[in-house]
């Protein structure tokens, strides 16, 4: 599997500020992609990054319509769907693409994402409810394990906020394994179960470190963990990897998360958009 | 009137290498008034208009509404001002048949989209709908809203202090074809004729003779679609010159428009407008004293 980050960033995106410079960390809201030879791409959330994604992706089959690709959302928070309008393989007829996720307060998923198409918000042409652009099916989901193509997918519910269901997930490609939980908080330990399971010896886990340890003591209930949380379940899960990741919009470069100096299991690195890492069963590589 | 760009691009928020110098954050003009604040518009670039505010300590804010695409209203949830019990925020829109401004702006802040709703911020928030050529005063600043030409619900504003004025321009298109928006019957071309030219009437009287007149100039020539409701330069600049502006800032840049390309768009317009206007395009941090 080759997973590559095009967004990062938690909350809103983070444009530099007129002199400053583009945080190493960068400032797109999650996406990330997963790619393998024998099965179309994978999409994890649809942050502003997914535009960038789409962008690439107009120079293959999705600029000429023939392209598939998989979406599969962790929640609705704004942050993981403000880049679904501007997908651009999303206006090209002839696309396929297939959304998995889970609704919230009583609306479907694919109300939800119609929702933020409304015309009052959203000048763009909406494939969701109306025959324009490529063609998309909406794949309403919960703790549960599915194929697709090659793949092994399993979904559980984590905590993240009361009133907003929200998934993480484990992605299995042969023996390579990868675990995707942006946003989550564990406030008591059965919160740490559902995703134990799925990070549980996993080859690299992408895991929310919204505030350092030091911020969580003030910020618990919001939703969000810290960057020890993050170490604590990748090594009692097993897991060989770790991308601190989901960072504050506050936050300019990785200096201020203490784990990322530690030496051992997990390896643990701070998640930078652009960053491309080869997932195999013997370990990660970092390519780009 | 102090006058500071804090997001000047178009469609989404961009943090990319290619728009360092210009910027990447989505529409919001701060005007300084003190004791009181303006802005216009409330896309990401609120954000550093809300920290300069909260470490100033203004409370008393006053936020102008062009129109609720997203990219105009989505920085107003992380606005830090309306996370303090001292604040006390006014919105102002044009009225759109059938919903309520408080309620399009709930809309974006309800679960599961947002974790904090509008309505339980510690603010005070007070919603105020506009009517096309609505005339009001903030303290001693005088305010016009004009419907402008673009799909859905849109106007530009006119702030005016001693004698001194703002235009804000944006989205629209300033061409000569009619885009209906909501609520715009016209079912004859003579009704069409006059839709078109009440709207022209509108932005003509926003722009008059303006200090600085903030034009949407997403589109280049070779790229303008009719029906989006976004301008070209040239478009803004006859615009401008027939109003009689001393100065134009091109707006609303489009997310791929480069840092260089901004400025070869200033460098192909500017010897045209020497003689009649200083031609500027709109970048995070500038700053105007009217």
């Amino acid at each position: 599997m080759i997973v590559t980050l095009w967004g990062t960033r938690g909350t809103v995106p983070t444009p530099p500020l007129p002199g400053s410079p583009l945080s190493s960390l960068g400032g797109n809201t999650p996406c990330v992609a997963v790619d393998v030879d024998d099965c179309e791409p994978l999409i994890l959330d649809g942050g502003t990054g997914l535009h960038w994604l789409g962008d690439a992706l107009l120079n293959g089959d999705f600029g000429r319509g023939l392209g598939r690709a998989h979406l599969l959302l962790t929640h609705t928070h704004w942050d993981h769907i403000q880049g679904i309008p501007f997908f651009p393989p999303l206006i090209v007829p002839g696309n396929r693409f297939t959304f998995y996720g889970c609704g919230s307060e009583g609306r479907s998923l694919a109300a939800l994402l119609d929702d933020q198409m409304d015309t009052v918000y959203c000048p763009v042409p909406n494939p969701f409810s109306c025959d324009v652009g490529a063609h998309v099916e909406i794949s309403e989901i919960g703790a549960e394990s599915f194929q697709i193509g090659s793949y092994q997918i399993t979904a559980r519910f984590v905590y993240h906020r009361p009133d907003t269901a929200c998934l993480g997930y484990r992605l299995q490609h042969g023996n390579a394994v990868m675990t995707y939980l942006p946003d989550v908080e564990y406030l008591e330990e059965a919160q740490r179960q559902p995703a134990l399971e799925l990070a549980r010896d996993a080859d690299l886990l992408i895991h929310d470190a919204h505030f350092t340890t030091a911020e969580y003591a003030h910020r618990r209930g919001q939703g969000h963990c810290s960057d020890g949380d993050a170490v604590d379940l990748a090594r009692d899960a097993g897991a060989r990897h770790l991308l601190l990741f989901h960072h504050h919009p506050n936050r300019k470069d990785d200096s201020s998360y203490a784990t990322v100096r530690t030496v051992g299991n997990p390896i643990v690195e701070v998640a930078c958009e652009g960053a491309r890492y080869l997932v195999a069963d013997d370990g990660v590589r970092r390519m780009s | 009137m102090k006058i500071i760009f804090r997001g000047v691009r178009g469609s989404f928020p961009v943090a990319a290498s290619h728009t360092l110098r210009y910027g990447g954050n989505t529409p919001c003009i701060q005007i300084d008034a003190d004791p009181l604040a303006i802005l216009i518009d409330a896309g990401t670039g609120i954000r550093a208009a809300g920290d300069d505010l909260v470490r100033r300590e203004i409370d008393d804010i006053h936020l102008l509404i062009s129109h609720t695409h997203w990219d105009h209203i989505q920085g107003l949830p992380h606005f830090a001002p309306l996370y303090r019990e001292s604040t006390h925020l006014h919105i102002y829109a044009l009225e759109r048949p059938g919903r309520s401004l408080r309620d399009v702006l709930r809309g974006q802040q309800r679960a599961p989209f947002f974790p904090v709703p509008l309505d339980e911020m510690p603010a005070r928030i007070t919603c105020t709908e506009l009517t096309d050529g609505q005339q009001f005063v903030i303290d001693d600043l005088q305010v016009t809203c004009h419907r402008l030409n673009h799909p859905g619900v849109v106007c530009g504003y006119r702030i005016e202090r001693d004698e001194r004025a703002l235009a804000y321009i944006c989205d629209a298109d300033l061409t000569t074809s009619l885009l209906l928006g909501d609520g715009m019957e016209a079912p004859t071309e003579s009704e069409e004729r006059q839709w078109l030219e009440r709207l022209e009437k509108g932005a003509r009287d926003l722009a008059h003779r303006a200090d600085l007149m903030v034009c949407d100039t997403f589109f280049l020539p070779e790229e303008y679609k009719p029906d989006w409701g976004h301008s070209r330069p040239e478009d803004v600049l006859r615009f401008g010159l027939a109003a009689g502006v001393r100065r134009v800032a091109f707006f609303h840049h489009d997310p791929h428009r480069d840092d260089e390309q901004i400025d070869a768009v200033l460098e192909r317009y500017r010897p045209e407008t020497a003689k009649t206007f200083d031609l500027v395009a709109a970048a995070e941090g500038m700053e105007f004293s009217l």
